[in-house]
């Protein structure tokens, strides 16, 4: 179908669409250029295209220091236990609900209810003290084990499973986790792909549950010791006195610094991995 | 139905069902039911130092004194002008965005605009507040450098009470911009290709396509999805004010939740922030249904 070979609105279009993607990605370049410059270089004008003498003298300092590597310690931890039990967690417990049996209407109600019937912070945390989680390494998975979303998404896509090859199976005498295990899982790897990286996605991001439920500085996340770099001078600053070094870089570029190593790993996953973003989402809004 | 169950006879005896959802019960009961019990310290005056069980039941006397107080009434009208705000701007440019979207004719470009546009939404908002912080920022930052280029005096953005309610706004913006444009691009391919030849036949210009197809055609879309936002009228973006709110911003940028985190949790006023806690929940459950209603009333599909 061609309505016109040239379009203006195409060009208005392109131009907008460009202007805009400029503007929402050029602060993350210069956060990554900034992290880059001498002390000097900042000084004289911190906002260039480019770093005319490239320094890693911040990125030493956080590698000397070391603390950065013990709250990204916890964070990869997090993600990568969080998401394996909450996928595995979140699927069995859905292929269970998929099939039905008597009462599985009311266990699907006091499920779905949840998604609406928020307690508040106080109630959970005291739920958390009287389960021992509060300074628990636990406080960051436990509660996340079953997403109640995902949960509906995957129950809907195993009810319209197939029921002969579970019935085969069965009959080649299999027992429910071997089914769950060699068909099930398999032939739903893109489902388990998508919300896998959601899942991912949100352990990686892990903040609040740091904030609240842990005190305990060994145990918090990266990303509330990035947020406490930003905005709390005492712990850059402590970074800065320790360093003994010949000091090229300022308070500044470290932050930067810091923030481009907490970024790095979802800007390097994500050209790799986009598509499955858009493709879960989708999932979500057809059938959740 | 019937069918259905036959099968699943033939597939699981009932208790290995049972082995599948026990997990599940179990998690639901301990994680989403069992802090609903907690709850009853809105209704009593409890302290840390003794169990709730003997904390004396005092009625809704925890309510009064957050109604009255002005700490809460300031808190309230500051959750529900970040929302309209936050609703007001951010609610129509993903639509304009996805119209825009919709006229690139390249794959090739369309493709890659998005993937650049939806990045910003998987960023943490410690990541996102600290470049922020960095863009923000009085001296040299980018943005008040380009201010100054035009003979404006620079901005303290974060600190600024007349400021941070955009900065909020701006950032939420930034972040959700692109991803906002996904339904709406989904809705925009199931628009009939026929309808605009038969009306690019009939010699309908530009904008009475745009008007008459485009439009109509993701109107539910649009419908559903401001319903949706409606019905969260109390949530603003907690975790984006926790990171980028401070003590100089607090009287506009303060919300419910970091009411009940900073009076419950650092304040140690358990019963009050619970109270608080529980007057958003009861509110917001109002607000989801009400909109799920209205959504039917109007003949769409509804969301619970």
């Amino acid at each position: 179908m061609t309505i016109k070979k040239f379009s203006l609105w195409e060009v208005v279009s392109i131009i907008v669409i460009s202007l805009l993607c400029l503007v929402m990605l050029y602060p993350f370049w210069q956060t990554v250029v900034a992290s880059f410059m001498t002390e000097a270089e900042y000084l004289s004008s911190p906002l260039k295209l480019y770093v005319a003498e490239p320094t890693f003298a911040a990125y030493k300092a956080i590698f000397n220091n070391g603390e950065l590597f013990i709250h990204l310690r916890v964070t990869v931890l997090i993600t990568i236990v969080g998401t394996f039990a909450s996928l595995f967690f979140t699927g069995y417990s859905a292929y269970g609900l998929s099939k039905s049996f008597r009462g599985s209407s009311i266990v699907m109600f006091f499920i779905v209810m949840t998604m609406f019937l928020h307690p508040g912070l106080i109630p959970e945390y005291l739920n958390y003290k009287s389960l021992g989680l509060i300074n628990h390494f636990a406080v960051y998975i436990l509660p996340f084990l079953i997403n109640t979303f995902y949960l509906i998404i995957m129950r809907a896509s195993f009810i319209e499973f197939p029921k002969e090859l579970e019935e085969a199976a069965k009959i080649d005498g299999c027992n429910h986790f071997r089914i769950f295990f060699t068909i099930v899982l398999p032939l739903s790897k893109p489902l388990f792909a998508s919300i896998g990286l959601f899942l991912a996605v949100s352990f990686w991001n892990t903040y609040m549950q740091s904030v609240f439920f842990i005190t305990e500085n060994d145990l918090k996340s990266v990303q509330e010791y990035l947020q406490r770099l930003v905005t709390d001078s005492s712990d850059i600053e402590g970074i800065i006195s320790a360093d003994t070094g010949e000091l090229a870089y300022n308070v500044n570029t470290l932050r930067l610094a810091n923030i481009v190593l907490v970024l790095l790993p979802i800007v390097t996953v994500y050209p790799f991995l986009q598509k499955y973003f858009v493709q879960g989402l989708m999932i979500g809004s057809v059938k959740g | 139905m019937n069918l259905h169950v036959e099968k699943f006879k033939k597939i699981y005896s009932r208790h290995e069902v049972f082995l599948f959802i026990i997990p599940a019960i179990v998690f639901y009961v301990v994680f989403k039911y069992k802090p609903l019990y907690f709850l009853q310290i809105a209704f009593k005056d409890y302290r840390i130092t003794r169990p709730i069980e003997n904390s004396p039941w005092i009625g809704f006397q925890k309510f009064q004194e957050l109604f009255s107080s002005s700490d809460f009434q300031q808190v309230f009208m500051n959750t529900i002008i970040i929302n309209f705000y936050k609703l007001a701007v951010g609610f129509p440019l993903p639509i304009l965005l996805a119209l825009l979207l919709n006229e690139l004719r390249s794959e090739r470009f369309k493709r890659l605009s998005q993937s650049l546009l939806y990045l910003p939404h998987f960023i943490s908002w410690s990541v996102l507040g600290g470049v922020l912080y960095n863009i923000l920022s009085v001296d040299q930052g980018l943005v008040n450098s380009i201010l100054n280029f035009f003979g404006i005096e620079s901005i303290f953005f974060m600190g600024d009470p007349a400021y941070f309610r955009s900065v909020l706004v701006g950032s939420e913006v930034w972040r959700n911009l692109g991803w906002g444009t996904i339904l709406y691009l989904a809705a925009l391919t199931r628009v009939d290709t026929t309808l605009y030849e038969a009306a690019y036949v009939d010699g309908a210009t530009r904008i009475q396509r745009l008007f008459y197809i485009t439009i109509p055609g993701i109107s539910s879309t649009i419908v559903v999805l401001f319903i949706i936002q409606t019905g969260h009228l109390l949530d603003v973006g907690f975790e984006q004010i926790l990171v980028l709110g401070n003590v100089m911003v607090q009287d506009v940028a303060d919300i419910i939740d970091t009411y009940v985190f900073r009076v419950g949790l650092q304040q140690g006023q358990h019963s009050l922030a619970t109270a608080a806690g529980l007057f958003k929940t009861v509110i917001a459950g109002i607000m989801v249904f009400g909109a799920d209603r209205l959504a039917k009333m109007l003949g769409h599909r509804g969301i619970l």
